[in-house]
């Protein structure tokens, strides 16, 4: 069980973190790998389309083809408005839930 | 036009498509598009790169597969059994004992999840509505002096209406792997 704590994290949150990156600005499927992987958040693309696959099934995002000056026709994430909302909620959740988990997990100071 | 994409991502590309044979076509199909617009344009030293760090088709399909959700079909319905034995229960022990068998084939039915609200709704009122149906023709029939045929319609009720319902939600529900219609 204690090699899978880091997984199981990440299994959490992985979702809300592709939601927190949409949230700033459309991106696409490269561009979210690239800043996941970096975070340590996935192993590799393969596990982020899944995931966006479901976001996009639950009405969090929606894609979009948009062709860049340099580069080809990409298809771009973003956040629909129930994504934003649900993105709310969870960071509501999120700031007094590690203060509990830290509070009863955390190494006794006395 | 001549298709200028060089060999190392064509390979790249039809590889990866083999190993992602058994993730839903939702998602590979999204992989294989987002992984070719990554890599084209790219020369054979920049798609190089870009394919070592993309990493090994194997290892991205093994990743996919990890984050899709199981199909149905490869899994047994919750309550399944139940399910099944609720609709035999209603089906035969109508027949063996006319009555309770088929009040306890319905409540089984009721609790199984094999069917939806309605679907259990319906199973109550269908013999309901048969009844007062049958109670009704069983009047006008005494009125007319009929009684003879009068009892058969009842033999009728106790008989096939529970029995053809069992079929029928049988039918229903192993049609949709024995869940209940989402």
């Amino acid at each position: 069980m204690t090699a899978d704590v880091a997984t199981q994290l990440r299994k959490g949150v992985v979702e809300y973190c592709v939601l927190g990156l949409l949230a700033r600005e459309p991106m696409y499927g490269w561009q979210l790998s690239e800043r996941l992987v970096s975070a340590g958040m996935i192993a590799s693309i393969g596990t982020l389309y899944p995931i966006l696959s479901r976001l996009r099934g639950q009405g969090l995002a929606t894609a979009y083809d948009e062709a860049s000056a340099a580069g080809p026709v990409r298809k771009y994430y973003r956040l629909t408005a129930a994504g934003t909302a649900q993105l709310d909620a969870f960071r509501r959740q999120w700031g007094p839930f590690t203060a509990t988990v830290q509070q009863l997990v955390g190494e006794d100071e006395s | 036009m001549t298709d200028t994409t060089p060999k190392n991502v064509t390979d790249y590309l039809a590889r990866l498509q083999t190993e992602l044979a058994d993730v839903p076509p939702e998602v590979s199909t999204d992989i294989v598009a987002g992984i070719r617009e990554e890599l084209q344009g790219l020369d054979q030293t920049e798609s190089e790169a870009r394919i070592a760090t993309l990493g090994d088709p194997a290892f991205i399909a093994a990743e996919a597969r990890a984050a899709s959700p199981t199909p149905v079909s490869e899994t047994t319905a919750p309550g399944r059994t139940l399910s099944i034995a609720a609709v035999l229960v209603l089906i035969l022990g109508s027949i063996v004992v006319p009555g309770v068998g088929a009040l306890v084939g319905l409540v089984w039915v009721s609790i199984a999840r094999a069917w939806s609200r309605t679907e259990k709704l319906v199973a109550w009122l269908v013999p309901i509505a048969v009844a007062i149906v049958v109670i009704v023709v069983l009047l006008i029939l005494a009125a007319s002096d009929h009684s003879a045929n009068g009892s058969h319609l009842s033999f009728l009720l106790a008989y096939l209406v529970f029995p053809i319902e069992g079929i029928v939600l049988a039918v229903r529900a192993r049609g949709r792997g024995w869940r209940a219609r989402a």
